[in-house]
């Protein structure tokens, strides 16, 4: 069942639910259907409707005042299905590394280990519909102990919000609030459990949204955003006694490592290109984190569309003719050649207290404090994307695969490291052993709240060097079985 | 202009955008000596093996 709660009127039912979802993207819609399944009743709240709109998008505008990043209200999706509306499609699961101690980070790691959701794999494959194994490169003459094949499978991809509307609208057991703003989140007289969410439409109409358990599933800057706002019973917001919410904001760092040349004999005939994983014994021992670098030849002629396109083709029929011309306006221009082997990467972020998300003084339209992201870097990331990179080089040499050639902030420890993103938000909301370190326990439920659970990658302790979705997707799985 | 004219005024151009490169962008050669080992050296930024420099492989 679908309500559209800036036509609905005040009799809608909001109370007496099993699961209260706040929040209908991937790790909301997952819960909804698979909690339905097991006969749960559940409200699902989404604060967009079907498709992009003015008014929802506002609610999204922040200020960036850490490292330049996406724009808040362009990198994520306001709407049914939300951010998987223009997700890549990329899946594969945390290593065994990833859930691993790793006493170089400045914080804990997951208090949980890869087989805590290695039981959801095979249905959150299912749930992206992908079917086989994760698959890499067959390069069986690449013998490199440092950088290994990446296994990963690419989903279509799947957009949750098309495939699960048919089942959310038929079942009986989902009522889909849309346009439903989540405003509050009011606890019991002794601040120990959620007693009902305070939700508005549009139009400003006040409702109030009562179940056994509640789910906040808003997306990773929402997530923090939102228990931060809830700070009129508890000082500095729900969950926050050890000022871990907002902190350790991590996304994937995409870093231009540079160029390759790559030699004939093994890519004439790799057409999807290669993609590379840290080998876990390797970041150990370097105490470094993981990554991806994948390597493709840009093809010719110029694909792609966009403003820059004819820039490109001009460049692509006169400056690339001579290799030193093109060495010097590199420079000052980054363009590709026709047979350029490009690097492109996915690097983790390791948890950092100072990159976090915070609230701004200026309201949106519900009288919420809006978001002010602080993306920070620390040197550990910084040895992470070095080492990574000239390693990589030295590999690729060793193995003769080709030559490449490093950007100099990569060789200089002194120059500052253009970093690009991936539109990855997570780790604002971290899981932990304790709340010291954090704001949910194993099982993503607030430490010192009794039935308030949190989904999404806001709970991830680490980020590996891996597209987070499928991995939200397992831990959604998780939490429903849990809940059920 | 006479085709000597026009022969020392390029000369001259690319002179001073040669100078001019190595001084704005000191990175094209500060890299020679990055590695102190054996195996690997660095040209232009080029993460070479050794044995490249005697070689003619050219890809």
């Amino acid at each position: 069942m679908i309500i559209d709660l800036d036509t609905a009127t005040k009799n809608v039912k909001t109370a007496d639910y099993d699961v209260c979802i706040c929040g209908a993207g991937a790790a909301g819609i997952t819960l909804a259907v698979y909690l339905a399944r097991a006969g749960k009743k559940v409200a699902l709240l989404e604060a967009g409707g079907f498709e992009y709109s003015d008014q929802s998008y506002d609610c999204y505008k922040g200020k960036n005042t850490g490292m330049e990043y996406w724009g808040l209200d362009t990198c994520r999706l306001r709407y049914l299905g939300g951010t998987t509306n223009h997700w890549s499609g990329r899946c594969k699961p945390l290593d065994e590394v990833d859930f691993m101690e790793r006493d170089f980070f400045e914080l804990p790691g997951w208090p949980i280990q890869k087989s805590d959701l290695a039981n959801y794999e095979a249905e959150a494959k299912s749930v992206v519909d992908i079917s086989g194994d994760f698959t890499a490169a067959d390069i069986s003459n690449w013998t490199s102990g440092k950088f290994i094949p990446d296994r990963y499978a690419i989903s279509a991809p799947t957009r949750f919000g098309d495939k699960y509307r048919a089942e959310i609208e038929v079942s009986g057991n989902i009522s889909l609030f849309i346009n439903a703003n989540l405003i509050d989140v009011r606890l019991n007289k002794e601040l120990s459990s959620v007693t009902e969410l305070v939700v508005m439409d549009y139009g400003k109409k006040r409702f109030t949204f009562t179940g056994k358990n509640i789910v906040i599933a808003l997306g990773a800057i929402e997530n923090a955003r939102m228990l931060l706002n809830c700070d009129t019973q508890l000082k500095g917001g729900i969950g926050n006694q050890s000022d871990f919410v907002g902190r350790c904001f991590m996304e994937h760092y995409n870093i231009n490592y540079g160029f390759f040349s790559g030699n004939p004999k093994y890519w004439k005939n790799m057409k999807k290109g290669l993609s590379l994983y840290t080998d876990s014994q390797f970041s150990l021992e370097h105490k470094i984190g993981n990554g991806n670098v994948s390597m493709s030849i840009s093809p010719d002629p110029p694909t792609g569309g966009g403003r820059s396109k004819e820039l490109r083709k001009y460049i692509r029929n006169n400056v690339c003719k001579w290799d030193e011309i093109t060495e010097l306006s590199r420079k000052f221009v980054d363009f590709q050649c026709p047979g350029d082997g490009i690097l492109g990467t996915l690097m983790e972020q390791s948890p950092n207290k100072n990159s976090r998300v915070s609230l701004d003084k200026e309201t949106d339209s519900f009288g919420l404090r809006r978001v002010n992201l602080s993306w920070q870097m620390n040197e550990l990331d910084k040895r992470t994307i070095r080492t990574i990179g000239i390693e990589l080089a030295k590999e690729f040499a060793r193995q003769d695969y080709g030559r490449v050639q490093l950007a100099s902030y990569i060789l200089d420890e002194n120059a500052k490291i253009p970093v690009g993103y991936h539109c990855h938000s997570i780790g604002t909301t971290r899981m932990s052993k304790s709340p010291e370190y954090g704001v949910v326990d194993k099982d993503c439920k607030v430490f010192g709240i009794d039935n308030l659970y949190i989904g999404g990658s806001s709970v991830f302790s680490t980020g590996g060097g891996t597209n987070p979705t499928f991995t939200i997707v397992e831990l959604a799985l998780r939490l429903a079985k849990h809940l059920s | 202009m006479t085709n000597r004219r026009k022969f020392l005024r390029n000369l001259l151009s690319v002179t001073v955008a040669l100078g001019l490169s190595k001084k704005l962008f000191p990175n094209l050669i500060a890299f020679d000596d990055y590695f102190d080992d054996d195996e690997f050296i660095i040209r232009n930024g080029w993460v070479l093996l050794k044995s490249d420099l005697d070689s003619t492989n050219d890809y």
